[in-house]
């Protein structure tokens, strides 16, 4: 199957600062496919380059199939898109902004079909308002709107759940799940939010500094077969004496009397029950899966 | 296409206060130069007269409706250009800084389109700010103070129109007007595609304006022969369709002077608008 979206080793430099470094990637149809990277990692560059809004210092970007730099309008046509934040004309109503972008996009939208995707985000009984008047939630609801009136084929959403409330942004998960299942629609998304993609996306990329750091089936990416799991327990130097060489190759860190291991979930029942048995008192179990540890250190870096 | 474009960003011309803010002004300083002429009118015939330092008889309706409008012509066109640049300034930096470029420039429109819909519309609305003028000035000038032969004072010489021929004139004056203001509206324009935010090409033009005219009136040799170069030199022409006798020569070289500048600044716009990263 051909790729909807291939990018081949795009770059893009700000002077001297390479902010996207060679980056490569295939999004098929119907999937949804997370970006997934840190504040600075890179995301919204890549997403302003499929978008034409900038071109890339190298590299070539394919779109359905059609190299983009020749064939930009057609391709546009069947894109949506949020890209930073949802911005519009404040000084006209929503109603009034959707009418204009599909417009632009081509087509000729009835007000029942505006009046349909108004309720779908739930701006209803808000549309005839300004968008001056709207809060920051709402004007990323008309955001999510504007991407879906003129019917596109693909979606590209950079960080659309920021600053929406934990209904907002469940809300936008359904919808996304929705435009992929019942609808067939390509979805591109990007968060600083592991959680945010796995629970939608099929496929993703990590990304760190403009450059890749993992990618692939968001289930092989975080298996459970690769976990960090962390024990606290009464004393961390005892335990480790008695466990007496127990998954000695497994162990990788002590810190405030927490045992780090790395191993498979089904390695876990053995290493408790031998835990138990040195008698050891156990304050807490967890485990995170080695992607998101090591994301998680990402990301720290940056707070 | 474009012409859905053009339809649109009429809508957003006509959409927004600042729009009007021209119309407004225009209105309110056309009245208030009406109502002083009409009070006063007479005191200021013959101080103009007095100018002259010569001896004349005057005979028939001096202060007539055309009269009037020249002289609110003359005094007002020295503004149009901050009207204009209010709305055309803010054409391509006003969507930079709200963010909604960043939508725009993803339609299925190319960029070298969206610069002529924005030119057009701008254009549009710099004739309707002329015809605005013009129409305000002369029907109310004529409705009050009824018509007559125009006497048209310059630094040498005293052009005295007849009614009959001051109506074309006026017309043509608009259309020359028009012509200058488009300078300012591509040279605007132009500024506003290198600027995130429209106060500074909306002052930028201004302050441009503003130096040249001075440099224009200023009489030194150093500057005298850059003036021709300048825009702002030939944005006055319009007063020489006035004159007696008519040069035309001189007319239509400055007009072809101030169309160079157009396709100029139009030219550096799509250039610089095309190959631009938005970063808005
Ligand atoms: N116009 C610009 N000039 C210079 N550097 C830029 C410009 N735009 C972006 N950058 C840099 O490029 C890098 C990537 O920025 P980008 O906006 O793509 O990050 P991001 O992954 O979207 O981050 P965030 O999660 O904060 O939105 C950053 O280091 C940023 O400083
Ligand atoms: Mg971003």
């Amino acid at each position: 199957m051909e790729p909807v979206i291939e990018l081949n080793k795009i770059s893009k430099s700000f002077g001297a600062f390479k902010a996207v470094d060679e980056l490569s990637l295939e999004v098929y149809k119907g999937n949804v496919f997370g970006f997934l990277g840190p504040n600075g990692a890179g995301k919204s560059t890549t997403m302003r380059m499929i978008l034409s809004l900038i071109k890339p210092s190298s590299g070539s970007i394919k779109i359905f199939g059609k190299e983009l730099t020749s064939h930009r309008n057609e391709i546009m046509r069947q894109i949506g898109c949020i890209i930073e934040k949802p911005d519009f004309y404040l000084y006209m109503s929503a109603e009034k902004n959707l009418q204009l972008f599909s417009k632009l996009s081509g087509v000729d939208v009835s007000k029942n079909k505006i009046q349909e995707i108004i309720e779908l985000v739930g701006l209803k009984g808000r549309e005839k308002d300004k968008v001056k008047t709207y809060s920051h939630g709402m004007k990323q609801r008309l955001g999510i709107a504007q991407t879906l009136i003129h019917n596109p084929e693909l979606i590209i959403l950079d960080e659309p759940t920021t600053g929406l409330d934990p209904q907002g942004i469940i809300d936008i998960r359904e919808m996304i799940l929705r435009l992929k299942n019942d609808m067939g629609k390509t979805i591109i998304l990007s968060s600083h939010i592991l959680s945010e993609i796995e629970l939608v996306a099929n496929r993703m990329v990590i990304i760190n500094k403009g450059k890749q750091v993992a990618q692939g089936e968001v289930t092989e990416l975080l298996s459970t077969q690769d976990l960090i799991l962390s024990i606290e327990v009464e004393d961390g130097k005892i335990a480790i004496e008695k466990l007496n060489g127990y998954k000695k190759e497994k162990f990788s860190s002590l810190e405030n009397n927490t045992l780090k291991f790395s191993l498979s979930k089904n390695e876990i029942p053995g290493l408790v029950n031998e835990l138990n048995k040195t008698g050891i008192k156990i304050y807490g179990i967890t485990y995170r899966r080695a992607l998101e540890e090591y994301f998680l250190k990402l990301t720290h870096q940056y707070n | 296409m474009i012409y859905r474009l053009l339809k649109v960003e009429l809508y957003k011309i006509f959409s927004r206060p600042r729009s009007y803010i021209g119309f407004v002004a225009i209105a309110i300083l056309v009245f208030i130069f009406q109502l002083a002429l009409f009070v006063d009118g007479k005191t200021y015939l013959i101080f103009l007269i007095q100018q002259l330092e010569t001896n004349f008889s005057i005979s028939g309706n001096i202060l007539n409706g055309y009269l009037i409008t020249y002289v609110i012509l003359q005094t007002l066109i020295v503004q149009m250009p901050l009207m204009v640049a209010l709305v055309t300034g803010d054409l391509l930096s006003g969507e930079a800084s709200a963010g909604t470029m960043r939508l725009l420039a993803t339609k299925p429109i190319s960029r070298a389109n969206i610069i002529t819909a924005k030119f057009i519309a701008g254009s549009f609305y710099t004739l309707l700010l002329v015809l605005w003028l013009g129409g305000l000035a002369l029907g109310f000038g004529l409705w009050i103070f009824k018509t007559g032969d125009l006497m048209v004072l310059s630094t040498d010489h005293i052009s005295i129109i007849p009614a009959a021929e001051c109506l074309w004139r006026f017309f043509a004056a608009c259309v020359v007007a028009f012509i200058s203001l488009s300078v300012v509206t591509t040279f605007s324009l132009m500024l506003s595609a290198f600027s995130d935010n429209s106060i500074v090409p909306i002052v930028s033009t201004m302050a441009v304006i503003i130096i040249f005219t001075i440099i224009g009136t200023l009489d030194m040799p150093l500057f005298n022969n850059i003036k021709p170069l300048l825009f702002t030199t030939h944005m006055i022409v319009w007063q020489k369709l006035f004159q007696d006798p008519l040069s035309i020569s001189t007319i239509l070289k400055s007009i072809a002077i101030m169309l160079a500048y157009i396709v100029g600044f139009l030219s550096v716009t799509y250039y610089r608008f095309i190959k631009k990263d938005i970063l808005s």
